[in-house]
């Protein structure tokens, strides 16, 4: 997912949402994959959903398949990104 | 800035004391996406050409060999030597990758296989005996239950929906 996310951020999300959009971050629970935090590429009508990467090393939206609504754990509210190496965390 | 670097200690910290759930994104580098499903398929490929070389090389006894034929035989062989080639690389990720102490020690026996897999891949590239290419498929199906086996995940085997038509090891998944 990176740049959006890199390997370390944190995330927190919501079970509580009114709607899902297209560009949402959401958690979901893969058959094969188990739990994954992809983005939404794209809801059709009949309500199933296709998530993409944010690079060209993802899974595509093919490998992952379509999604459920029931899948989904929770769409992404806040990110908290890890610092870089210019701003360290003092411990 | 300083706000959300703080932010990210408080969570850190909490994370430390009561680990949050870890969610994957799956990239390439480095995710662990191993599937045995491409060695499968290629697996496949090179059985579909050994067949197709064994129909051209009936025709060829009889001396009936056109030479649209002969250019067919010669991308069959090509295709072959590609896919088994494959299937061998495949395999070898994934048991070099994929598979460490714990795997390697609750199914001792994936050494020798894949070993064999790698012998038998490199007959499927050296001649075009069609025993070559399902001995490489039962081998590979074995690899492949292993593989779910520990991931976990139930498996059967299928007879696939298209040529050759033969028993294939998917896995069972479930939403």
């Amino acid at each position: 997912m990176a740049p959006l996310l890199r390997e370390g951020d944190f995330v927190i999300i919501s079970s509580f949402y009114r709607q899902l959009c297209v560009c949402d971050l959401v958690v979901i629970q893969h058959a094969l994959y188990g739990c994954m935090i992809k983005k939404i590429k794209s809801i059709t009508q009949s309500d199933e959903i296709y998530l993409q990467g944010e690079n060209g090393s993802s899974l595509t939206s093919r490998q992952i398949g379509k999604v459920s609504r029931s899948a989904i754990k929770g769409k992404v509210i806040f990110k908290s990104s890890k610092p870089t190496s210019n701003e360290p965390i003092k411990s | 800035m300083r706000k959300l670097t703080m932010m990210y200690k408080v969570l850190s910290t909490v994370d430390k004391f009561n680990a949050f759930k870890v969610a994957s994104a799956h990239c390439d580098i480095p995710c662990g996406i191993y599937d045995p499903s491409s060695a499968q398929i290629a697996t496949l490929s090179v059985i579909r050409a050994l067949n197709l070389i064994q129909e051209l090389q009936e025709l060829s006894e009889k001396g009936k060999l056109s030479l649209q034929q002969h250019a067919k035989l010669v991308r069959l062989v090509d295709m072959k030597e590609v896919h088994a080639e494959q299937v061998k690389n495949e395999i070898r990720i994934i048991w070099g990758d994929y598979f460490k102490k714990p795997q390697c020690d609750e199914y001792p026996q994936i050494h020798g296989l894949v070993h064999s897999i790698l012998q038998i891949g490199s007959k499927c590239r050296q001649d075009t005996e069609q025993e070559n290419g399902l001995e490489l498929l039962n081998l590979v199906n074995q690899f492949a239950e292993i593989f779910w086996a520990t991931k976990g995940k139930k498996t059967a085997r299928v007879k696939c929906p298209y040529p050759p038509e033969l028993l294939v090891v998917y896995p069972v998944l479930s939403q």
